[in-house]
C-alpha cells in the first residue's frame, strides 16, 4: 500500500521491547509487595487478617479503575473522532489488560467471601437480624448477587478490552483503513456503555458496601472521578518513558499538553465531586449519612489523611497545572503525576480502610449505635437551646453565640466519646506495609502493560485516518 | 499588540490571494527588518501570531487576578453577612461555616474571571459598540489577505521601500488608504 506521507517514519521504533531498568524496577517492586502482603497476612492476624485483605481490595480496586478507564479514553476520542490520540492509542489500549490480573484478585476475594477467610463485608454478611438497614437491602447485597456481579462485570470488561484491543491491532492488515476506522466507532460505542454502568455498580457493590448503613448518590461518579486522574498520571509516566527510550518520536509537548488538560480538568472534576459529597453530608446533618466523616475524622490518621488528600488532589493540581508551559513541561508533569498516583491512592485509602479494620464486627455495630445515639442527643439539646433563643430576643445575638458554642461542646463531647472508641477500634495504619503492597501493585501494573505493549506495534499504521492529524497535532 | 497599537491616518498594504504567499510575504518583510503594523484575513490563521512576532496574550493573567478578586470579595462579603453584620444560625452551623461558603466562593470567581475577561478582550481588541474600525480594504472580509503599514511617521523613501518590499514578497496589489 502506497502511503502519501511525507513525514519520515522510523519502523525500528514501532517495536518495543521490555527489558533493562524499568523491568528490573517493576521486579523489585513486585517482590516488596509480596513481602509486604506475606508480612500483613501473617504479622497481623487480627480480625480475619483485615489488614492484609483491606489492602488487597483497596489496590485491586485502584488499579482496575486504572485499567478500564484507560480504554475508555481510546473509546470516548474514537467515538467523537479525536484525532490528536492515534499515536498513543495502543498504549492506553495496552493499559486494559490488566483486568485479566484484577479478575484473579476479585475472584480470590469472592472466595473468600464464601469461605469466610475475610470480614471485608462482614457488615451485610454476617448481619444481625435487628439490623433492618442492611434488610432491606438484602435483594441486592447478598453473597449470590455480589459473586455474580463480580464474575459477570470482570467477563464484560475483559470482552471489552480485548474488542477494542483486536480491532486496533486489526488495522495493521485492513483492507480499507478509513472503513475499519469507521467501524471503530460502534465498538467504542459499547465500551462506553458498558463503562459507564459497570463502574457505577460496582463502585457500590464494592466499595460502598463496605458500611451499608451508608450511601451516597455521586458515589460512582466520584470512583470515576478519581481513577481517571491516576490513569492519566500513570499515562503521562509512560509515554515519557517511551519517548525518553526513543519510542513514540512523534509525541510532542502538544499532544502532553492533551493530557495534562484532562488531568487538570478530571482534578477539578474530581473535587467537585469530593466536595459535593462532603458539603451536603455537612449541611444536611442526618446521622446515618455523618457517621461515614465522623468515622474518618475521629481516628487521627483518617483526619489528617483527609486534609492532605485534599491539598493534593485539588490545591496541587490546581495551581500547578494552571499555566500553559507547566502543561507542556515533561519534567514537570511527570513529577505531578507521581504525587497524584500517590493522592489519588490516598483517597481510596480512605474509602475502604476505616470499616474493615474496625476491631470487630459486633463491636462496630455496637459503637455505631452509642455513636449515633452521642449525634442524636447533641442535636436534641440544640433543639432545645434554639427554643431558648426564640424567647430571648432581647439579645439575640449574644444568646446565639451561647449556643454555637455550646453546640460546639456538646458535639465536642460527642466525638470525644467516640474517638476512645475510635482510636482503640481501628487496626488500620499508614505503614511500610501499605507502600509494599501499593508499590507491588504498581510493579505488577507496569509489568503487564509494558508486557503487552512489547507484543505489537506501539503506533497505529500509517494508513489509519487519522494518524497525520496525530502527528501534526500542534497548538 | 500588547504595547497598544497605534492608529495612523495614512497606509500603505499589499493585497494577497492565498494563505501561503500571505504567511511567506510576512517572514520575507520581517526578515528585512521591518515591523508589520496590521495583518488582514478573512478567517483566523494558524501560527500567525509568532510568525508577526506578537507576545502572547496575558489575558489569562487578567482572568487568574480577576477571579481571585471574586474567591476575596464572595469570602469577605459572605463573611461579614454571616459573621459579622447579623450571625442567624442555620441548622446549628457555626456562623462561619467554610464549606456552606465554598458555592459562593465558586459562583463568584468564576462570575468575576468570565465577565472581567470578556471586558478586558473587548478593551483589548477594541471590539466594543461605537468603535470603527480601520480596514484597509473590504476584500479582507471576503477572500484576500493584507498587510498593512501606517505611514503617518515615515519619510517618502520608506514609503518607497516598503512599496518595493511588498511587491517583492509577492503582493498582488499595491494601494495606499487615508482614514479621514
Amino acid at each position: 500500500m502506497a502511503h502519501h506521507n511525507t513525514i519520515s517514519h522510523d519502523p525500528q521504533k514501532e517495536n518495543f521491547t521490555f527489558g533493562g531498568g524499568l523491568k528490573k524496577m517493576s521486579i523489585i517492586f513486585i517482590i516488596l509487595g509480596i513481602i509486604g502482603m506475606v508480612w500483613a497476612y501473617f504479622g497481623h492476624t487480627e480480625n480475619h487478617h483485615s489488614r492484609f485483605w483491606s489492602n488487597f481490595l483497596l489496590n485491586t480496586y485502584y488499579f482496575n479503575g486504572i485499567a478500564i478507564s484507560a480504554v475508555f479514553l481510546v473509546a470516548a476520542h474514537s467515538i467523537g473522532y479525536g484525532g490528536w490520540q492515534t499515536i498513543l492509542k495502543r498504549v492506553f489500549e495496552s493499559f486494559g489488560y490488566f483486568v485479566f490480573i484484577t479478575v484473579i484478585f476479585f475472584l480470590i476475594i469472592v472466595i473468600g467471601m464464601w469461605l469466610d477467610w475475610h470480614s471485608l463485608y462482614h457488615h451485610w454478611t454476617h448481619a444481625p437480624e435487628t439490623d433492618t438497614i442492611v434488610g432491606d437491602k438484602k435483594a441486592f447485597l447478598n453473597k449470590n448477587m455480589f459473586s455474580f456481579i463480580v464474575i459477570f462485570f470482570s467477563a464484560l470488561w475483559m470482552f471489552g478490552v480485548v474488542l477494542m484491543r483486536r480491532h486496533s491491532l486489526n488495522e495493521d492488515n485492513a483492507k480499507d483503513p478509513i472503513k475499519h476506522n469507521q467501524t471503530a466507532k460502534y465498538k467504542s460505542a459499547a465500551y462506553i456503555v458498558i463503562f459507564g454502568v459497570t463502574t457505577s455498580i460496582f463502585s457500590w457493590v464494592a466499595i460502598m458496601s463496605l458500611d451499608p448503613h451508608w450511601y451516597s448518590t455521586l458515589f460512582g461518579w466520584y470512583n470515576f472521578a478519581s481513577y481517571m486522574c491516576a490513569f492519566l498520571s500513570f499515562a503521562i509516566l509512560i509515554v515519557t518513558y517511551l519517548k525518553y527510550k526513543g519510542h513514540l518520536v512523534n509525541v510532542t509537548e502538544s499532544h502532553l499538553h492533551n493530557l495534562s488538560l484532562f488531568l487538570f480538568g478530571f482534578s477539578v472534576f474530581y473535587t467537585y465531586l469530593w466536595f459535593s459529597q462532603f458539603m451536603l453530608i455537612w449541611y444536611g446533618n442526618i446521622p446515618e449519612d455523618t457517621m461515614y466523616f465522623v468515622k474518618r475524622f475521629n481516628v487521627p490518621l483518617f483526619k489528617v489523611l483527609f486534609f492532605v488528600t485534599f491539598i493534593i488532589n485539588f490545591i496541587f493540581p490546581f495551581l500547578f497545572f494552571l499555566r500553559r508551559n507547566a502543561k507542556r513541561n515533561f519534567w514537570i508533569m511527570n513529577i505531578a503525576a507521581v504525587i497524584l498516583i500517590f493522592g489519588h491512592y490516598l483517597d481510596f485509602y480512605l474509602m475502604v480502610m476505616p470499616e474493615p479494620n474496625a476491631i470487630s464486627e459486633h463491636a462496630s455495630h455496637d459503637d455505631h449505635h452509642a455513636s449515633l445515639n452521642n449525634v442524636l442527643s447533641a442535636s436534641a439539646k440544640i433543639e432545645n437551646e434554639k427554643t431558648v433563643l426564640d424567647s430571648a430576643s432581647n439579645d439575640a445575638v449574644k444568646v446565639s453565640t451561647d449556643v454555637v458554642v455550646d453546640h460546639k461542646d456538646h458535639s465536642h463531647e460527642a466525638a470525644s466519646s467516640h474517638s476512645k472508641h475510635g482510636n482503640s477500634t481501628t487496626l488500620a495504619s499508614f505503614g511500610i506495609i501499605e507502600i509494599f503492597i501499593f508499590l507491588g501493585f504498581i510493579g505488577l501494573f507496569i509489568y503487564t502493560v509494558m508486557t503487552v505493549l512489547s507484543k505489537n506495534r506501539i503506533v497505529p499504521p500509517t494508513s489509519n485516518p487519522f494518524f497525520k492529524e496525530s502527528l501534526n497535532h500542534n497548538y | 499588540m500588547n504595547k497598544g497599537k497605534k492608529e495612523h491616518k495614512n497606509y500603505i498594504y499589499g493585497i494577497y490571494s492565498h494563505e501561503d504567499n500571505f504567511l511567506n510575504a510576512i517572514d520575507s518583510i520581517r526578515s528585512n527588518g521591518v515591523e508589520i503594523d496590521d495583518a488582514y484575513s478573512p478567517f483566523p490563521v494558524h501560527g500567525i501570531d509568532e510568525k508577526l512576532g506578537l507576545e502572547e496574550t496575558q489575558l489569562h493573567t487578567a482572568g487568574f487576578v480577576l477571579g481571585l478578586t471574586g474567591t476575596f470579595t464572595a469570602l469577605g462579603v459572605i463573611t461579614w453577612i454571616s459573621f459579622i453584620n447579623y450571625p442567624t444560625i442555620f441548622g446549628g452551623k457555626p456562623f462561619w461555616g467554610l464549606p456552606a461558603f465554598v458555592p459562593i466562593i465558586f459562583e463568584l470567581t468564576i462570575l468575576m474571571a468570565a465577565v472581567g475577561m470578556f471586558f478586558v478582550y473587548i478593551k483589548r481588541n477594541e471590539l466594543f459598540p461605537g468603535k470603527i474600525p480601520l480596514m484597509v480594504d473590504e476584500r479582507t472580509t471576503d477572500d484576500k489577505f493584507a498587510l498593512a503599514f501606517g505611514t503617518d511617521d515615515m519619510s517618502s523613501d520608506n514609503v518607497d521601500k516598503i512599496k518595493g518590499l511588498l511587491q517583492s514578497s509577492g503582493a498582488e496589489e499595491v494601494h495606499t488608504k487615508s482614514f479621514e
